[in-house]
């Protein structure tokens, strides 16, 4: 069915099990506010709710996980069809005690987002 | 190389930040690359749409940039690793170092492609700045978010930040967002600037003499006024409150030294706050490159010297924009336009770098923004009281969750600077690397302890300009 030209086309992805449409271009955080939602993540010492802050990147509390990849920012992040988003919860539970994987290792060589001064 | 997904690259000129100084720079006829963070060119003042449909002007010098043929445009990449020599033991030196004693500057850029190591021979810092945020409780609330964020939102992905807000804080950037949220159909409660409004309106005659400034100052104010939002001076948002998202701000009086009056609180009913308190300039590649840098006499940050040739005190760097002083885009492109110009005299001569009589234009519109960039700047002080709106258990470090009551047990046990407090309490080691709680933990210590802004130390050297992972660090490594 061919919708009005005004509309902008949309995608949409999955956040926590629940359907959400964003458009082409935008970033998961954007996606995710238009939907209501406001709470991303929650902190790991207080157990404390999160969403998005600062918008530019700055400030890491927006983070999400995209396909069980690695917590990404999601003011930041362009949101990608079909994709399964989640909470960027206990973000620093991601480590790789497995014997080393190259391929994987590559792959989060170019998407994952961590600092230089994170808790293990 | 061998297994290494580092390569290495020479340029002529790279300029960090595709914003008004950066692009700017870039059009001063060299080869040139220009780094941006984000998804397009244009920075955080001429913020473009990441998707289609909302409604944006594209200034005249962004679009000829974006036109030249000679400017090579790299988005959604970050320097995150800047060295006046190899930016790491282990990476392979690049074809020219036979002979070079390695004086030359490397920038390890990160892409989603991986990384790649550029090597200018000259360098223009357009950095730009981020927020100054000030902690109150309730401040890490969902739906609590700096104007800025709000103006992102609305600006690059067409989303409203709520449908009933505030916007507060101090400064006039507050202004535009206001306006922006108007446009866009958002309520807005009340617009609450900590300065006295007679003080606020006396900056606005200041730039009466800057026509440009003075017609935006005029409009944002008018939509304002049209719109009958209540305009709180003297004023400030002192609480956040709501189960797990934001439903009420409380607002307070301040009294002459900006500590907040208990008498004659409002709450209003809000479904996200906008609340901010200026700008940071972004320095830490400049400090990285051993720039020097000058304290901002009354606000939590540095800025990075220049000299009428915008020449930093490293040779081959240059800066432009807000990391040399807070002053919006006039001065930026101006002082951008002035940094290209030098930086091309620089790799055509070498030596004393000069921008020429093709500068004498920006130079003199530059004298006369920056004149009305220091009036905005002295009018809109941070309330040294502010430290007093904080409850032992407010949230003084977001990803450290550090409380505040915890920053004041270490200071009252003898730590007098902002690196002890850090390596006491972890505030500032988590993920954003004291980029949020960094300027307001100076400020608060300083008050605190009785000391100069200057004395007390800063969180903005950072060794990594951005995330970078073990595996990236490994990559590196192989090489």
């Amino acid at each position: 069915m061919r919708r009005p030209p005004a509309e902008p086309a949309q995608i949409s992805f999955a956040f926590e099990g629940a359907d959400v449409s964003a458009r082409p271009g935008q970033s998961i955080g954007a996606a995710l506010w238009k939907a209501g939602v406001r709470q991303f993540r929650t902190t790991r010492r207080l157990g404390r709710p999160r969403g998005l802050y600062c918008g530019i990147g700055q400030c890491f509390d927006c983070l999400v996980r995209v396909n069980d990849g690695p917590p990404v920012r999601a003011c930041v992040t362009a949101a990608v069809a079909g994709a399964t988003v989640a909470a960027g919860d206990h973000a620093d539970e991601h480590s790789d005690s497995g014997p080393f994987d190259k391929e994987r290792n590559d792959k989060e060589c170019s998407d994952n987002e961590c600092s230089d001064d994170q808790r293990t | 190389m061998t297994t290494s997904a580092v390569t290495t690259s020479e340029r002529d000129l790279v300029v960090v930040g595709a914003g008004p100084a950066g692009v700017a720079a870039a059009r001063q006829g060299v080869a040139v690359t220009v780094i941006d963070g984000a998804p397009a060119a244009g920075g955080q003042l001429w913020r473009q749409p990441a998707v289609t449909g909302v409604e944006h002007v594209r200034p005249r010098p962004l679009e000829h940039a974006l036109a030249h043929p000679g400017i090579e445009f790299l988005y959604s990449a970050q320097v995150v690793l800047a060295s006046p020599g190899p930016t790491c033991a282990g990476t392979q030196p690049g074809p020219t170092d036979a002979g070079n004693d390695g004086g030359r500057i490397r920038l390890l850029v990160r892409e989603d492609s991986g990384l790649r190591q550029l090597e200018p021979r000259a360098v223009v810092l357009a950095c730009g700045a981020s927020e100054l945020s000030l902690p109150f409780p309730g401040w890490d609330l969902p739906g609590v978010v700096t104007p800025g964020a709000a103006q992102a939102m609305l600006k690059a992905q067409g989303v409203a930040i709520g449908a009933t807000t505030v916007v507060a804080g101090t400064g006039p950037f507050l202004w535009p967002v206001a306006a922006a949220l108007l446009d866009a159909g958002v309520r807005l409660a009340a617009v609450v600037e900590a300065q006295p409004l007679h003080r606020a309106v006396r900056s606005i005659s200041g730039v009466a003499a800057h026509p440009r400034l003075a017609a935006q100052a005029a409009g944002y104010l008018r939509r304002i006024a049209l719109a009958r939002v209540p305009v709180l001076g003297g004023r400030a948002v002192v609480a956040a409150t709501g189960r797990d998202r934001v439903e009420a701000v409380s607002i307070a009086r301040l009294d002459p030294d900006g500590a907040p009056l208990p008498a004659g609180r409002r709450e209003l009913a809000v479904d996200s706050a906008c609340v901010g308190w200026g700008f940071v300039p972004s320095v830490e590649l400049a400090r990285a490159l051993g720039c020097r840098e000058t304290a901002h006499p009354s606000r939590p940050h540095t800025v990075v010297a220049v000299d009428d040739q915008q020449a930093t005190s490293v040779p081959a760097v240059f800066a432009a924009g807000e990391i040399t002083g807070i002053g919006g885009a006039i001065v930026a492109s101006a002082e951008g336009e002035i940094a290209g110009l030098a930086a091309a005299s620089y790799l055509r001569d070498g030596g004393r770098a000069r921008a020429g009589d093709s500068a004498l234009g920006p130079a003199r519109q530059l004298r006369r923004a920056r004149r009305a960039a220091a009036l905005l700047d002295r009018a809109y002080p941070l309330p040294a009281g502010w430290p007093h709106w904080l409850r032992e258990d407010t949230i003084s470090c977001r990803c450290e969750e550090v409380r505040w009551g915890e920053v004041t047990d270490v200071l009252d046990a003898g730590i007098v600077d902002v690196r002890g407090v850090k390596g006491q309490t972890r505030c500032g080691m988590g993920w954003c690397q004291g980029r949020i709680c960094g300027p307001a933990l100076q400020s608060a210590v300083a008050l605190r302890t009785s000391q100069p802004l200057s004395q007390v130390g800063d969180l903005s050297g950072r060794t990594f300009a951005g995330p970078l992972t073990v595996g990236e660090l490994t990559c590196l490594d192989r090489a």
